[in-house]
């Protein structure tokens, strides 16, 4: 039996290095191994360095590093059915628990968000993230690597901002900006310019980018432009319309010269006058109430329960037709009585208490920029048109407030 | 010799049938018992043998001891009680795939 010198196993382990052995486990396995074998097989006449040229290639198809590599996949491997079994396992969880959210919510029973909730939870930080880890162990090239990535990232932000925004968190909209960023200039531009290069799949590369272009374009024009320009515009005129309100009332308490002696029955005359408005203001409301209720009879908290806040339901029930002209939508009767009664309140107030409650009530027309130009807009449209419904509930409980002040200003 | 193929399929059932028969083996020693066992017709490849013992010893199936050996270091290798009942479940795995093979490529018509 041939006895190897210390150097003679310290250059086996230095090229066993050299070859693409990274592991020191691996390292002394195969230096054992190899040592066995030129210890046991070779005759004692032969040439070291020979013999061990000729033993290494026992190890490799190719290259040493092969065994590297095979025992990193094996390793990486190792939880990979499990693995499998949580992605399966969450994706069911997350559909059937998306679908079961999904009927709840449309039927308005309690429980929905709970479900959506966890559905969205298990999707986005258990169900993709595994898919990624998987998927992109499987593919090989680069370029596919990106198209996972890229399409889990957008994936977990789509659903992280719908989560938001079905739960009025704040940030929704630019969670979903960002979702749609990156499925516009970093997941299609890969997709598309690495399917179209190969002529098996050019067809459905094309295609399939279309699609997604329609897609993402379409939810992108329902939802994000849209809707919330108008609403943050309608918060920003309630905000201004109260700061302006405060103003008003502290000013009109410190002058003293305005205050004039008022006898019991002209007091009476104006609670009644100031009855009357208002209950005009609660009765827009509770139609409105009954309209979004399907007829019934609901209230404002049922109906954000069951986040009845489209914009285009309110629009309807106030104007007659859709164009988001405001010289073509008609207000309903409803509108018009409303703002003849405020009228008729505001020039009664004036007359006889010589108050001015413009600076409070404007129902003036003002300048509104639409689509980019200036155009003459009426109160109705100010506060109703394309307006959210919590946006509407507080322009109405905002006007209550201001003939509460008015009221109050005058006595 | 068999081809590569064939032996691929069936290397951790031979590593842990053998393993689980004696009291603990190192890599070589194991390549050398099959080729005895078989008489030279299954000679287990160094590029297979050591990437699966690494991963069966990451799994908990193998545990391993570690020898000094003149100048170098030995790892014995050993089965554990759960590779043990693993063992067994992949032995009659595979007499299960034979006995279907047999029949599947009729080598062996079944009698009666």
């Amino acid at each position: 039996m041939y006895e190897l010198s210390k150097d003679q196993v310290d250059f086996i382990l230095e090229d066993v290095r050299r070859n693409g052995i990274k592991t020191e486990e691996l390292q002394l396995s195969l230096l054992d191994h190899i040592c066995c074998v030129i210890e046991n097989e070779m005759s004692p006449d032969k040439n070291f360095d020979d013999y061990y040229r000729s033993v290494l290639p026992r190890f490799f198809k190719k290259e040493l590093k092969e065994i590297q590599e095979e025992t990193d996949l094996l390793l990486t491997f190792k939880h990979y059915y499990a693995m499998k079994k949580v992605m399966l396992r969450s994706g069911m969880f997350s559909a059937i628990t998306f679908a079961i959210g999904a009927i709840f919510k449309i039927m308005h029973w309690p429980g929905a968000s709970v479900l959506l909730q966890l559905a969205i939870i298990s999707i986005s930080f258990i169900f993709l993230p595994i898919f990624f880890l998987i998927k992109s162990k499987e593919v090989k090239v680069v370029q596919q690597k990106f198209i996972i990535g890229f399409g889990v990232i957008f994936g977990i932000l789509f659903c992280l901002s719908t989560l938001f925004k079905i739960m009025h968190w704040p940030g929704a909209r630019f969670m979903w900006l960002l979702a749609l960023g990156v499925l516009f200039f970093l997941f299609l531009p890969v997709f598309f310019f690495s399917g179209i290069r190969n002529p098996d799949t050019k067809m459905n590369t094309i295609l399939s980018s279309i699609m997604v272009v329609i897609a993402g374009g379409l939810l992108f024009t329902l939802t994000a432009i849209y809707g919330a320009k108008y609403k943050e515009e309608a918060i920003e005129i309630a905000d201004l319309h109260l700061k302006n309100v405060t103003i008003f009332a502290s000013s009109s308490l410190d002058d003293k010269t305005n205050k004039i002696e008022i006898d019991s029955l002209v007091r009476i005359e104006l609670k009644q006058k100031t009855e009357k408005v208002l209950n005009n203001i609660s009765e827009v409301r509770n139609s409105l109430y009954k309209y979004l209720g399907e007829g019934k009879s609901v209230n404002e908290e049922e109906l954000l329960m069951g986040y009845r806040n489209d914009y285009l339901s309110c629009h309807q029930f106030f104007f007659k037709s859709y164009t988001r002209n405001p010289e073509k939508d008609l207000p309903k009767e409803i509108l018009i009585h409303l703002k003849k009664e405020l009228k008729t309140y505001q020039s009664y107030v004036n007359q006889y208490f010589k108050i001015s409650s413009k600076s409070i009530l404007n129902l003036d027309n003002q300048n509104r920029t639409f689509d980019g130009k200036s155009v003459k807009t009426d109160w109705e449209h100010i506060y109703f048109s394309v307006t959210p419904f919590e946006t509407i509930v507080r322009n109405l409980n905002q006007l209550e407030i201001d003939i509460r002040l008015i009221e109050a200003s005058c006595i | 010799m068999y081809s590569s193929e064939l032996i691929k399929g069936t290397l951790k059932t031979i590593i842990l049938k053998l393993l689980s028969e004696s009291d603990k083996m190192y890599g070589y020693e194991i390549t050398q018992k099959v080729k005895e066992l078989t008489g030279g017709k299954i000679q287990l490849t160094e590029g297979a043998l050591y990437p699966t013992l690494h991963a069966l010893e990451a799994q908990g199936i193998l545990s391993t001891d570690v020898v000094n050996v003149g100048n170098r270091i030995r790892k014995y290798y050993s089965v554990t009680i759960t590779g043990k009942q693993i063992a067994k479940e992949k032995v009659n795995e595979y007499s299960d795939f034979i006995d279907t093979m047999i029949f599947l490529l009729d080598l062996k018509p079944k009698m009666g």
